[in-house]
């Protein structure tokens, strides 16, 4: 199957003009990478804001050669990269101690079409999809985070990353088989 | 794996909607705009100290009106007419203001 990439596109600069406009479009996704990285809603709140916060202050500076969407992740990602290491053995107590129960995360199925057994089976699907990915490296989790729930393309993932773009694909491959292994487990 | 990635993605999505919070509003500060508030403030302070001082004169005029009629009605009370009897005598205060008088007291 040939994979399509796609360049990311050109920042138009006025785009950052009206930060709130900004803040607001982006501010769900950079929210939603951080809470499905870190597990936990208040320190996702907080580093977003922080995030927004950063991108505002820098935002003179930009040049442009990157989508805002990227950009911002870049920034993200940098955060996260930071808050883990500054607290890596409180993060994994906090997350044994209150982190998301993956049955929990299965009562937000999004599809609820089907019969009983089906939605109990798509449960069983997510839960063993995000335990995999809580358990994967921080790198291939953060790829894996941006590609598969932010949709993001491999350029964008590797700019956002600071990553090359083989290095990217490999994190990729590796997690992907990871999830497999786990999902396909359950069947 | 596509079915269980697309399950997943909409579970986050959906998880992470209902866990976000509203979002603070970033103010843009501008130049032009901090000048604005910086001429606001100046007016604001003339304002305010332009009445101040209106306030201070109007006291001083209030207070000098109440010390005139203080001094009127003081006035009113001490000055009485002179009885008949003393006519003389008034008639004699009156006129030394402008005779000689000498060093005693005593017309020259």
């Amino acid at each position: 199957m040939e994979t399509v990439l796609t360049a990311p596109r050109v920042l138009d600069t006025s785009e950052l003009a009206d930060f709130d406009s900004v803040a607001r479009a982006h501010r769900p996704a950079i929210f939603r990478f951080l809470l499905a990285s870190l597990r936990d809603p208040d320190a996702a709140e907080n580093l977003t804001q922080e995030c927004l916060w950063k991108a505002y202050r820098a935002r003179a500076s930009f040049r442009g050669e990157a989508s805002v969407k990227t950009w911002l992740m870049q920034i993200a990602v940098n955060l996260l990269r930071n808050h883990v290491m500054n607290a890596r053995l409180r993060f994994w107590q906090r997350t044994a101690r209150s982190g998301v129960d993956a049955t929990i995360a299965g009562d937000w199925l999004a599809d609820e079409r089907g019969s009983p057994e089906s939605m109990a089976a798509n449960r069983q699907m997510v839960a063993a999809v995000w335990n995999a990915a809580e358990k994967l490296p921080e790198r291939q989790r953060t790829v894996f985070l941006l590609r598969f729930v932010e949709e993001m393309e491999i350029l964008e993932i590797a700019a956002a990353t600071g990553m090359k773009e083989g290095t990217v694909k490999s994190h990729l491959f590796r997690a992907l088989e990871t999830v497999r292994s786990r999902v396909e487990g359950i069947r | 794996m596509e079915a269980p990635l697309a399950a997943f993605r909409g579970t986050v999505r959906d998880w992470s909607a209902q866990q976000m919070r509203p979002a603070a509003r970033v103010r843009q500060a501008t130049f032009f705009s901090g000048w604005l508030r910086v001429a606001f403030a100046a007016g604001a302070l003339a304002l305010v100290a332009g009445f101040g001082i209106d306030w201070h004169f109007r006291q001083v005029e209030a207070a000098a009106r109440a010390d005139q009629a203080l001094l009127e009605s003081v006035d009113a009370e001490i000055a009485r007419p002179v009885p008949a009897s003393l006519a003389p005598l008034a008639n004699l205060m009156s006129s030394s203001d402008s005779t000689n008088i000498n060093s005693e007291g005593l017309a020259r």
